[in-house]
């Protein structure tokens, strides 16, 4: 046995490193519906159809076909080393900063003490609304926060939107109602900056909690 | 012998070489102290009452935790901190080197498992804490600069000889995580095509960056010239692979290998990864990605270089005593 202990590391160590390598190759994403229905998603096809001459469509319809055939590839190449990478928690997921966002979505809450939403309670980076920056400005609820603008809306923020609002009615005992809502703008480019534009943008996905419910 | 033959008896003595085990006892205490900053931190801002317990438990939102986690009966208050002072008790072990490999095992598999509750909050920097236990755990990293060695020899630094392979491994893991990220980086902004623009429009978004960044406008020019450096640069990770490849090879010459040796391509490539850091360290907040990144740093030089470097910057103080670096296992026996 000790004599085959250094083929069976060197083995191990092959196994690892084509692990690593394979599992990095970008996938979940590629093949992801919902990936290439995002705001952004869309804008960096349009992007680079323009800069390429060709039409959007016919290019997004050549980037889908060039995916499929990709991730098959990929599931292929991977197919060896899933269950190693999974059950080891050694999986390999590298997209950061992929695509910054351009549109960014802002989560506010905002109160109304019986004559309109106009308390303003968090909005980021305002210190007239920091009711809870200390616990939205931790780099885990920043990921969580961004991934509103980037991704569809769906259950997880009805869910957080809600929690929101009922911690909000116990914590500020003058409101009557709390809106969650993200707020959604263009940021503005480098002139546009230069000249001082504030970017205007809107509400959506607004949720409201009544406080009367929420105690 | 045949060509796959002599490359697999190059593969196992190149898997068999031992070194001193400072360096890894190094980044065993570095990853060690970055896993327990970021448990500590997420226990005392509330993230881990209100995102990573199932609503059930007092939590924002519906979870069902991972894999390990549903194990133990799901994100439950208690099984959630139950998993959160396990990990915290086997980083603390894992970073003062006490009770062998298994602290190193155990805060892999429970780091991650508790992180992964809400893949929403993770970042990739939960990742690469929970890889480099792993791959720790395979390293003695352990049999200097820790209590075990002080248990053992009553000397906390010693001149013990580990597997350099884990260091190997760990530095392929580096260099993958770069270039692939580099890799998805695929919007224009990233591209000539975006005009470089990426590090603008990160700055405008006010998810990532720590205050105002208004100024920014007048400094487009210059993030124009950071965005193409970050990109190209993290696309070029594998050429550090290739420069140290060619300098274990130099005994075969060759005039283009002789002329890219001239220079240290790989401290110049750290260098600038240095600085990309810094810059992230000071302008945006993605927790302790910063320093888990460059806890690997050290990992690309070889123990005696590291030596050497210390003695000329202080003679008196020559590190852990053995300036051996190679040294292989008995012979791997052929058949």
């Amino acid at each position: 046995m000790k004599a085959h202990w250094p083929h069976l590391r060197a083995a191990f160590v092959l196994f690892q490193i084509l692990a690593i390598a394979t599992m990095a190759l970008p996938g979940p994403v590629v093949g992801n519906e919902k990936a290439w229905n995002t705001r952004n998603a869309k804008k960096d096809i349009d992007d680079w159809s323009a800069s390429l001459g060709s039409d959007p469509e016919t290019f997004r319809g050549m980037l889908r076909s060039v995916a499929t055939g990709y991730v098959a590839v990929r599931q292929a190449l991977t197919a060896p080393f899933r269950s190693w990478a999974s059950w080891t928690g050694t999986t390999q997921s590298w997209a950061m900063f992929a695509s910054p966002q351009r549109s960014p979505a802002e989560l506010h809450i905002t109160g109304d003490v019986g004559r309109g939403f106009d308390v303003p309670l968090y909005r980021p980076h305002d210190d007239t609304a920091d009711l809870w920056a200390g616990f939205f400005d931790h780099n885990r609820m920043r990921k969580f926060r961004g991934r509103f603008g980037r991704r569809s809306i769906g259950r997880t923020y009805d869910q957080f939107a809600s929690y929101l609002g009922r911690r909000t009615c116990v914590m500020k005992p003058d409101l009557v109602r709390v809106r969650v809502a993200l707020y959604t703008y263009r940021s503005p480019g480098p002139e546009e900056l230069g000249r001082g534009v504030v970017p205007q943008g809107a509400y959506e996905h607004e949720r409201v909690t009544s406080c009367e419910a929420a105690r | 012998m045949s060509v796959v033959a002599r490359w697999w008896r190059g593969w196992v003595a190149f898997t068999s070489e031992r070194e001193p085990a400072f360096l890894l006892a190094f980044f065993r205490i570095a990853i060690g102290l970055c896993a327990i900053s970021s448990l500590v931190s997420a226990a005392t801002s509330g993230v881990l009452d209100v995102m990573w317990v199932d609503a059930s438990g007092g939590g924002a939102l519906g979870l069902s935790g991972s894999r390990l986690v549903q194990l133990f009966g799901g994100a439950t208050h208690p099984v959630i901190w139950g998993f959160f002072w396990v990990a915290l008790a086997a980083s603390v072990l894992s970073t003062v080197g006490l009770g062998g490999r298994l602290p190193l095992l155990v805060a892999s598999q429970v780091y991650g498992a508790l992180v992964r509750t809400n893949a929403n909050t993770m970042g990739g920097y939960d990742s690469m804490i929970a890889i480099a236990f792993f791959l720790l755990f395979f390293s003695g990293a352990n049999e200097t600069l820790s209590l075990d060695a002080w248990r053992k020899t009553r000397r906390f630094a010693t001149g013990a000889l580990v597997s350099a392979w884990p260091r190997h491994v760990l530095v392929f893991q580096l260099v993958v995580i770069y270039f692939f990220t580099g890799l998805q980086k695929m919007s224009p902004v990233w591209t000539p095509a975006g005009g470089y623009s990426a590090l603008y429009w990160v700055y405008q978004d006010p998810t990532w960056r720590r205050f105002d960044m208004d100024f920014t406008g007048a400094l487009y020019p210059v993030l124009q010239v950071a965005t193409a450096v970050t990109w190209h640069w993290e696309l070029a990770a594998p050429l550090v692979l290739v420069w140290m490849w060619l300098r274990r090879t130099s005994d075969r010459g060759g005039r283009l290998r002789g002329w890219l040796l001239r220079r240290d391509l790989r401290a110049w490539y750290l260098t600038v990864g240095v600085l990309l850091h810094l810059g992230i360290l000071v302008t945006l907040n993605v927790g302790p990605f910063s320093f888990v990144s460059l806890s690997f740093y050290p990992l690309f030089f070889r123990p005696d270089e590291l030596t050497a470097f210390a003695r000329r910057i202080r003679p008196s103080a020559a590190g852990s005593g053995s300036t051996k670096t190679l040294s292989p296992d008995p012979p791997p026996a052929t058949s």
